[in-house]
């Protein structure tokens, strides 16, 4: 079989979905789109940050209180690193040697070394921190601060805040566009999204969406963002050169944590409604079955390694 | 009685200050019933009709404003809870409400009820799902009663009651 040869290669991409309600971390062969490892992790997983440039990726255990470094070519958790809050929205610095760790409650993100995960330094930022995206160059870390209503915009040279951007009401997810120049901010109660010019750090644009929208990807040419819709149980499609919802499309329940597929141009979504990943065809915008991980799947933070290595 | 929208209007500044728990808690039941899908469907979509299945509450009082359509619970023994109808499908015979203000220890709850056909003929399932968080928006010790195991219990409570509630209205004649 073709995608038994895939799996020795390592070549081909996968996705690391957090379940919530199983303590683990399911691992999905893209090319297969079925789950090859369920790797144990702490408890109540939510974030997962993928490393561009190792077989690496790190996962938030909010009650845990804890982040667990996974080895992608084992598929085993390697370390746990204590976290001393409650870690939700994780994301990595381009060259993977920082990783930010946005603590829910206590209003702050840790930037933690990962070569040596006890260096670590704090900035402290709006109401809970959730979704967070650091900029292609890696000077700039954005922060959604869900009860603030703002994204913050910090200099990571610093660690100081440069600025904070108002947004709709409630921002969780946030995501960038590939040539850097957009960010897009969810905003759970505003049921839209929030488009930011990085240049000037304005909102350029307000596009509505479903009903509670969490996270949002683009693709990889950045003509498309793709929004989950929690209680809307869909996920809306938005052309990036109008600014306009092209389509909506049914998921399975309470769609949250969203990725694009470079190779296969698809789109995974976990349903934590349903114990599932959605999977749908970026080219037709049509349903592929569904897959089924551990329970309240989750997955908050771009879950593809789309550079496997 | 408190009008209804003074009570709402109370309720703004908390709203937007609203935080919960990191993790959303789901709570979900389901029934079967010896009675028509259609049949069952109607009363659920009977937003105003929830006294009539669900014990612990003793009236619904509907009101609608700006379009949008609200149910305040008061429960036999005191405490109120007041809902939204966000949406009802006839099609996929699906209701979808959410949590306002109220007595129940828990944040930003959203429940959906579902009504299936089958699994035998003339029989109907309801599913009853519910997605919310915890009260408490601080690091542990969580003080008890605003903790993610109350919540649950709380929500578990109203599902286990009304579900059989639901089933003996729709099957009585």
């Amino acid at each position: 079989m073709l995608c038994a040869w895939c799996n020795f290669a390592g070549a081909q991409p996968n996705a690391y979905i957090t379940n919530q309600g199983s303590d683990s971390v399911s691992v999905i062969d893209l090319a297969a789109n079925k789950v090859v490892a369920t790797i144990a992790v702490g408890h109540r997983p939510v974030g997962v940050a993928v490393s561009r440039n190792h077989p690496q990726l790190f996962i938030s255990n909010v009650e845990g209180r804890s982040v667990s470094i996974i080895d992608t070519k084992q598929n085993r958790v390697t370390a746990e690193i204590a976290i001393d809050g409650s870690p939700v929205g994780l994301v990595l610095s381009p060259d993977d040697h920082t990783l930010y760790v946005a603590d829910w409650f206590d209003d702050k993100v840790l930037a933690i070394d990962t070569r040596e995960p006890q260096s670590r330094r704090t900035v402290t930022v709006g109401i809970a921190p959730a979704g967070m995206v650091v900029s292609l160059d890696g000077s700039r870390l954005y922060v959604a601060n869900r009860d603030s209503n703002d994204v913050a915009v910090i200099d990571t040279a610093s660690l100081k805040i440069i600025t904070r951007i108002t947004v709709g009401k409630h921002p969780f997810g946030l995501a960038q566009s590939p040539d850097g120049r957009e960010l897009y901010a969810v905003n759970v109660y505003g049921n839209s999204l929030s488009v930011i010019d990085t240049d000037s750090n304005q909102v350029a644009a307000t596009i509505s969406v479903s009903d509670h929208p969490y996270c949002a990807t683009s693709n990889t040419d950045g003509t498309r963002i793709y929004v989950s819709n929690t209680q809307g149980d869909s996920v809306s499609v938005i052309d990036t050169a109008n600014r306009q919802v092209i389509a909506t499309i049914p998921v399975d329940s309470t769609p949250e944590g969203i990725s694009f597929d470079a190779n296969g141009h698809k789109i995974y979504v976990a349903s934590w409604g349903d114990d599932t990943v959605s999977v749908i065809d970026a080219d037709t915008n049509q349903r592929l079955p569904s897959i089924a991980t551990g329970k309240q799947s989750r997955a908050f933070g771009q879950f593809i390694n789309n550079n496997p290595h | 009685m408190k009008n209804l929208f003074a009570i709402l209007a109370a309720l703004m500044l908390p709203l937007t200050a609203a935080a919960h728990g990191p993790s959303p808690q789901k709570v979900e039941k389901e029934i079967v019933i010896k009675a028509d899908p259609a049949k069952v469907w109607a009363i659920v979509k009977d937003f105003g009709g929830l006294h009539k299945w669900l014990p612990p509450v003793e009236s619904t009082k509907l009101e609608t404003k700006d379009g949008n359509t609200f149910r305040l619970l008061t429960l036999k023994g005191g405490g109120t809870i007041l809902e939204r109808l966000k949406s009802s499908d006839d099609a996929d015979m699906k209701l979808k409400y959410e949590i306002i203000e109220g007595v129940l220890p828990v944040g930003d709850y959203n429940a959906v009820i579902t009504v299936k056909p089958g699994p035998g003929a003339g029989e109907s399932t309801v599913v009853w799902m519910a997605r919310f968080y915890r009260v408490y928006r601080l690091n542990p010790p969580i003080p008890e009663g605003q903790d993610d195991e109350s919540a649950i219990k709380a929500v578990t409570g109203v599902f286990d009651a009304g579900l059989p509630g639901l089933k003996a209205l729709a099957e009585s004649k």
